[in-house]
């Protein structure tokens, strides 16, 4: 098996992984590896926001996911006020957003810079949880890198029935969750590589016997569900 | 916010009528929604974690806050792109659970 280079250029396999399983010695590799990989990529230059934007954001929506208080914290004015507002909006246990909402959003920052920021603050979302689950103490992003954003042009991109962000045309051909993010394809990328370690390979997901000999499937349905339930997702 | 929704609805909501036939999805749904709950539900966290620890190993407890993870970020990426459903399998399992009283995104 080999491992491809990370967005940052290191070695997956570096120290970082390897203190992650060694704070918690039943955490599989790959499983560390794809942690390791998004905690960098929240600190690095995404395709239309710069690593210093992303940090800020990212820790805009780790902040608030957690916080009990009414009011949203302060963030460090890194990033554009609109896309800050609206990480601290989607890092809510439950955000309630409606198209309103997102077309105001959108018309500030763009519909790519949308989509960036919603896959930013989601495997943001992901990290902070699986640290708190796994029972690891609050850590420090990395600091940022210093990049601007690559502003890759987007694939061919159309309207969506099942979505209000604009995706990689065609549209509608994938479920919605997966067309989500196809407007920004290294977005995509990160989100699903996380996925894909975190709940179940894609290429294993018609396999209703997968496992990988800890949680069968039915019980990781279980635990999907409450998690769907506790944030109130209809989806 | 589940009860909130569910009471101001009045939907009843029993996630315990999916566990028939699950040996300790007990202590799965426990850690599930401690794990949910705001910083200040730490010490409730922690007695869940060991519940399940104890109760199926540590790899279990690991691939269970993996599970977790992922639908902490997979419902943001629902809500945030307005993702709706297309699937009417998925439409009836929701119904089931009493998904019908969430806030929905009209297409």
């Amino acid at each position: 098996m080999t491992h491809a280079p990370n967005r940052l250029g290191g070695n997956p396999r570096g120290h970082d992984s390897d203190y992650l399983v060694a704070m918690v010695p039943a955490v599989r590799s790959d499983l560390a590896e794809a942690h390791e990989r998004t905690w960098r990529a929240l600190a690095s230059a995404g395709t239309w926001f710069s690593s210093s934007e992303r940090r800020s954001l990212a820790s805009t929506a780790m902040t608030t996911m957690w916080s009990t208080e009414v009011e949203a914290p302060d963030d460090d004015g890194s990033a554009p006020t609109a896309a800050s507002r609206a990480a601290q909006r989607l890092g809510r246990g439950f955000p309630h957003v409606d198209r309103e909402w997102y077309e105001s959003v959108r018309d500030e920052i763009g519909p790519l810079a949308y989509v960036e920021l919603v896959g930013l603050v989601a495997v943001a979302a992901a990290a902070s949880s699986f640290r708190r689950a796994v029972g690891l103490p609050e850590r420090a992003l990395p600091e940022a890198s210093g990049h601007e954003p690559s502003r890759i042009p987007p694939p061919e991109l159309t309207d969506a029935t099942w979505n209000w962000v604009p995706v990689a045309a065609p549209a509608d051909r994938t479920a919605a969750v997966v067309q989500a993010l196809t407007a920004v394809p290294a977005t995509f990328g990160e989100l699903w590589s996380l996925a894909d370690a975190q709940y179940i390979p894609d290429a294993e997901m018609v396999d209703p016997k997968w496992t990988r000999g800890t949680l069968t499937r039915i019980e990781m349905e279980l635990i999907a569900t409450r998690v769907s339930f506790s944030r109130e997702c209809h989806y | 916010m589940l009860s909130w929704s569910g009471k101001t609805a009045g939907v009843a909501v029993d996630l315990r009528s999916m566990t028939v036939d699950i040996a300790h999805a007990d202590v799965l749904l426990n850690f599930a929604r401690a794990a949910t709950s705001p910083a200040a539900d730490g010490e409730a966290l922690s007695r869940a974690r060991a519940s399940l620890v104890e109760a199926m190993g540590e790899a279990v407890m690991v691939d269970a806050a993996a599970v977790v993870a992922n639908f902490e970020m997979m419902t943001r990426l629902a809500e945030g792109t307005g993702a709706v459903l297309h699937n009417m399998a998925s439409v009836r399992a929701g119904t089931e659970v009493g998904a019908d009283s969430f806030a929905r995104h009209d297409p």
